[in-house]
């Protein structure tokens, strides 16, 4: 673990505690979670009728498709779109070759406008929820239990050597 | 103005667990390649993590040994990011909700003790094991998985004398606390730092560099002397110190830039789906406070007051836990604190040091080191004799009465045995008994040394000081 | 007398109970099934035939010794995402070409421990990433009622075969409605569970805060009886809640099966919009009337964040996605393609052993999570999650279930919506809020439109509310209608 472990951080993000019931320690319970903490968005109480967004007509897909953005704060052009791709086409390991690049930067560009409806929401009040069952502590005892055999470990390995997986050599 | 340094230690600690973190394989050192593992730490399809609780609590208890604000809520998150040693290519560690916050651990001589201030103490993963041959490598994942604590210091420490004390001082804790093995050959310990130099004692700080992967407290030190050379020799030719993390050559004695053009560091952190997040109660926090053991220095002020004992035997007491329980355990039975502190401190810790072990591991009790200092203390047998009682006791066990009663140690006081060796030593020494005659008191002492060792250090001192004053004021 | 192959989970149990047939005729049957239609179909990806017939042999020897144990000698087809020992587990997935996962799931285990013969692999998805089934590296599954249209996804597989009778009932998992849409599609029952109900251990992670494994069957006895054996808390899921056993098919035996006197059924307007197939609306409208004459109570009720679940589900889905395929690496299993140095080999292998589609989330997943826009994207669509699961709470303050489409349209033709993500990704409108607020839902079928598509309701519980949801089903259940 030499280079890739860069143990600087990004400065803490701003969220609350969530406001989820405290469970007994040790123990699991389920309980459901009332809805009464948090205020619904208000943006949304307005609207209660307005359809899904995509499904209202077939014009505005075809609006859509011709992905121009304009939301502030996202990325506005193809061209930094294809530059986001290769970005975190980087970040997550994957070779993309010029025609999958463009076509998902196009693809990408019509979903971010999609998803950045969620801007007309008030969240300030609104908790995050990470988990669906509000249920806190489940932990296993300190116990050693039997593992795979060393067959099993390495059935699958694409290159082994003496009991070890065989990579290209890792880089210093 | 001559220059500061400040400097931030990143320490991982493995604790002692049984098993892994989130998996039921074992943590032991030293198996065979790819036999501790199992589709969780093998990051298998469909496998998924379990906390380990054991690994909480002694996070909490570091956080409380060490003055932390212990988390009443807290979670696993993800971070992301690639390397052959990580089975998930996503480490499973604490981003904003650690375990732990703030505290302070305390270095230095008495008197001037200064309070090194921590950020923070988080939990995570160990990652596997990478073997480097000419033209691949090869990766044994045993040790992936292993419960990895990382305690995060602000940077308030100014020299790399200080920042290994506290090393030595941190270890100290963890050993006493029972949270980590400490062993430093296997890696227990390990250990990043960061550091800065700025002119003064005030302002603001420098641009600070990263030195990586220091395995002992030794190179902690060396890294960190030559660093800091190296940044104010930077500053004092008009350069600038570059933000960058730097390897130490150990061989060379210098540190020096990775190779590699800067990598995009963007971990991508995430609440963990698989794990749910942690709440401990006030009153959970309790209990564990109470399983607490005493650190270092509140004992060492303690057996001060206590025991009446100096500085420096209760600083030699407590250094090591175990030897301070013993101590302990041996007053409890026999009283005569100072008496027992001698006797550990010169003859058991001589004989630990000289072997090598430790005091868990001794066949010598408490109760048998309490009954043998009470006989000396009662005269029934001499201290020469003790010390040859005691070395048989820490070599193989036992009751002192035993080993007194067959080597023949009782101390004797029976007047016509004293008698005759007095009249021995004193014919076999003319000189010395007429100097004494001719009022040289001292040389009395050099008789009575005789007499013990006719005796074979069973006579009574007392006694035959007495007779041999006796004898010769007589004669 | 029907072919073994066409009965029911639980008539099939009963008959072997009853010493009727064998497993082995029953298993045979569903071979030659299999042998007649997987072609055509594709909704297997592997059988083992051999293996099963052994299987069979021993769960016959098993029972004339007098064993008993609900689901012995019983076949059952199971997702390609569920692990079970010794069997490949690919995904549909080349990056995952050859492996064969060396441990059992939970449901795998438990199944196995009920006597259940795993006898096969169900096509799906690629990684469950689609609702058609055209993304799997095996080619798409057709629908058992027209060959031009899809099966659904992404349990495609699971849906085409126990409609078409190639399994007596299957396994697939949910993550935005992967159980649901090809049921419906496919004219079967398809639950998809409580978050937490059912243990995720084996099931290959696409979006760990949302996927669940669930049953899909002929019958809604038949799901209830599957949801008993592989539901229940376990210790190597940590997301698994420690609940009561369900007895959910007990619980129906004792009900009558038209009775829902009582029952108050929510309707939300916001599932009954302009987009909605009018086929699928006339259908769902006619169920609910049938319901109301059967003693059921309509209320009208309110979703008002229903039209943001899409966009939250997308971006927590690919986001918990981005990190679960990260082990795809080439280093410990599956593909890898050789190269010079460990990001090279990174790179190709990913770009090699990925389809477009997994791609294309991946890549969303990794910029949602990316520094500047966590807050913008994934930490918004956290608390949308908020939102979505406070509507539903405050829906089952005023009814029991809740009713509407499982999706906008009955099954589209091959290739239709696959140029165009986007409209794939919102035919799930009324299926991801359910996975959002980790409740349970099924599909039943309720008719069939003009061309002979098949049509599901979608029946909405609150979290834990499986048995109200089984009862109600009930009510909505017709005779079973089988593709020629």
């Amino acid at each position: 673990m030499i280079e890739l472990e860069w143990r600087e951080r990004k400065p803490l993000r701003t969220e609350r505690p969530r406001l989820g019931r405290s469970l007994g320690f040790g123990s699991q319970r389920w309980t459901e979670k009332r809805p009464g903490g948090h205020s619904p968005g208000r943006a949304a109480e307005g609207r209660a009728t307005r359809l899904p967004v995509g499904l209202r007509s077939a014009g505005r897909l075809r609006r859509l498709r011709r992905a121009v953005v304009t939301t502030p704060g996202s990325p506005t052009t193809i061209e930094t779109m294809r530059a986001e791709v290769q970005r975190v086409a980087h970040l997550a390991r994957l070779h993309l070759d010029e025609a999958t690049a463009e076509r998902i930067a196009r693809d990408l560009g019509r979903i971010l406008e999609y998803v950045n409806q969620l801007s007309e929401l008030d969240l300030q009040a609104v908790e995050p929820t990470a988990h669906a069952m509000p249920v806190a502590n489940v932990f296993r005892p300190d116990e050693v239990a039997p593992g795979l055999s060393r067959g099993d470990v390495l059935s699958n390995a694409p290159a082994a050597r003496d009991g070890l997986f065989v990579v290209p050599p890792i880089i210093e | 103005m001559s220059w500061t340094a400040a400097i931030g230690l990143e320490v991982h600690v493995q604790l002692r667990t049984a098993s892994k973190m989130f998996c039921g394989c074992p943590t032991s050192f030293g198996a065979p390649p790819n036999t501790q593992v199992c589709p969780v730490c093998l990051g298998l399809p469909g496998a998924m993590p379990v906390m380990n609780l054991e690994a909480i609590r002694l996070t909490v208890m570091t956080g409380l040994l060490l003055g932390c604000r212990i988390a009443t809520r807290s979670r696993f998150d993800r971070k992301n990011y690639f390397y052959p040693d990580m089975p998930k290519n996503y480490q499973i560690s604490q981003y904003d909700q650690p375990l732990c916050l703030g505290g302070a651990l305390d270095i230095g001589p008495a008197g001037a003790r200064r309070s090194i201030r921590l950020r923070r103490i988080h939990l995570e993963e160990d990652v596997a094991k990478s073997l480097h041959y000419g033209n691949s490598s090869g990766i044994d994942f045993n040790r992936a998985g292993t419960p990895l604590m990382e305690i995060v210091t602000e940077p308030d420490l100014r020299t790399p004398e200080e920042a290994h004390e506290f090393l030595t001082e941190l270890q100290r804790v963890l050993e006493y606390g029972r949270i980590s093995e400490c062993n430093l050959e296997e890696g227990n310990i390990r250990c990043d730092v960061n550091v800065s130099v700025r002119r003064g004692e005030d302002g603001a700080l420098g641009t600070k560099t990263e030195l990586k992967n220091l395995n002992t407290f030794r190179g902690v030190h060396r890294a960190l002397a030559a660093e800091i050379r190296r940044q104010i020799a930077v500053l004092e030719s008009g350069g600038r110190i570059v933000q960058e993390t730097r390897r130490w050559n150990d061989a060379a004695g210098v540190t020096e830039p990775m190779r590699t053009k800067e990598e995009e560091h963007d971990y991508r952190y995430f609440p963990e789906p698989d794990l749910m997040p942690i709440e401990l109660s006030a009153e959970q926090i309790e209990v564990w406070r109470a399983e607490l053991p005493e650190l270092p220095a509140a004992r060492r002020v303690r057996f001060v007051a206590q025991y009446s004992l100096p500085e420096y035997d209760a600083g030699v007491l407590t250094a090591d836990r175990g030897v301070a329980d013993f101590f302990e355990a041996t007053v409890r039975i026999c009283g005569r604190p100072k008496s027992v502190s001698n006797w550990v401190m010169t003859e058991v810790l001589r004989f630990l040091s000289e072997r090598g072990a430790t005091i868990g591991h001794l066949p010598l009790t408490p109760a048998a080191l309490a009954e043998l200092i009470t006989a000396v203390e009662e005269g029934r047998v001499s201290a020469l004799a003790g010390k040859e009682v005691l070395a048989d006791l820490l070599e193989r066990g036992g009751s002192p009465e035993d080993v007194i009663r067959a080597k023949g140690l009782a101390q004797v006081s029976d007047d016509a045995a004293i008698a005759e060796w007095a009249a021995q030593a004193i014919a076999q020494h003319p000189g010395p008994a007429a100097e004494y005659r001719a009022g040289k008191a001292a040389a009395l002492q050099f008789l009575i040394g005789q007499v013990m060792k006719l005796s074979r250090g069973r006579a009574n001192p007392k006694l035959a000081a007495a007779e041999l004053r006796k004898r010769l004021d007589a004669g | 007398m029907s072919s073994p192959a066409q009965w029911t989970l639980t008539e099939t149990r009963d008959r072997l109970a009853s010493r009727e047939v064998s497993s082995r005729e029953v298993v045979e049957s569903v071979l030659s099934a299999i042998e007649r239609r997987n072609r055509e179909l594709n909704a297997y990806v592997s059988v083992n035939a051999e293996a099963a017939l052994e299987e069979a042999r021993a769960a016959d020897e098993r029972r004339a010794r007098g064993e008993f144990s609900p689901l012995l000698g019983v076949p059952i087809g199971v997702k390609d995402n569920i692990a079970v020992r010794g069997e490949p587990c690919t995904c549909a997935s080349r990056i995952l070409q050859g492996y064969r996962s060396p441990y059992d799931s939970t449901v795998a285990a438990r199944l196995r421990a009920a006597g259940a013969i795993l006898l096969g692999r169900l096509n799906l998805d690629e990684f469950a990433m689609g609702s058609s089934t055209e993304t799997s590296v095996y080619g798409p599954v057709r629908n058992p009622w027209s060959a031009e249209h899809v099966a659904g996804g992404s349990s495609g597989g699971s849906a085409a075969a126990v409609a078409a009778d190639l399994a007596i009932a299957a396994l697939g998992s949910d993550t935005g409605g992967s159980i649901r849409q090809p049921a419906s599609f496919c004219g079967c029952v398809g639950f998809k569970p409580t978050y937490g109900r059912v243990s995720r251990y084996g099931l290959v992670a696409y979006a760990s805060s949302l996927d669940q494994i669930g049953p899909l069957t002929k019958s809604v006895r038949d799901a209830a009886l599957l949801l008993d054996v592989i539901a229940g808390r376990d210790p190597r899921d940590s997301t698994t809640l420690d609940v009561p056993g369900l007895a959910a098919e007990a619980a129906l035996m004792r009900v009558g099966a038209a009775d829902l006197r009582g029952l108050r059924i929510g309707v939300p307007a916001e599932y009954f919009v302009a987009g909605l197939d009018p086929e699928v609306e006339r259908l769902t409208r006619a169920a609910l009337r049938r319901a109301t004459e059967l003693g059921a109570q309509a209320v009208e009720i309110r979703l008002p964040h229903t039209r943001y679940a899409v966009a939250a589900y997308y971006l927590i889905a690919t986001a918990e996605a981005s990190a679960n395929l990260a082990r795809y690496d080439g280093v410990r299993y599956g593909l890898r393609v050789a190269a010079d140095g460990i990001l090279d080999m990174y790179g190709r292998t990913r770009a090699a052993g990925f389809g477009l589609e997994v791609k294309r989330r991946i890549i969303l997943g990794t910029h949602a999570l990316s520094a500047g826009y966590y807050d913008q994207y994934y930490l918004r669509a956290q608390k949308v999650r908020t939102l979505i699961r406070a509507d539903f709470a405050a829906a089952f303050e005023r009814c029991d279930v809740i009713a509407g489409p499982v999706a906008p349209t009955p099954a589209f033709r091959l290739g239709e919506h696959l140029d165009d993500p986007l409209k794939m990704y919102l035919s799930d409108v009324y299926t991801v809020p359910v996975n959002l607020a980790g409740i349970c839902a099924l599909s039943v079928p309720v008719g069939r439109t003009a061309a002979g598509l098949p049509v599901g309701l979608q029946l909405i519980g609150p979290a834990m509310g499986e048995p109200t949801l089984l009862r109600a089903a009930l009510g909505f259940e017709r005779e079973r209608e089988r593709p020629s």
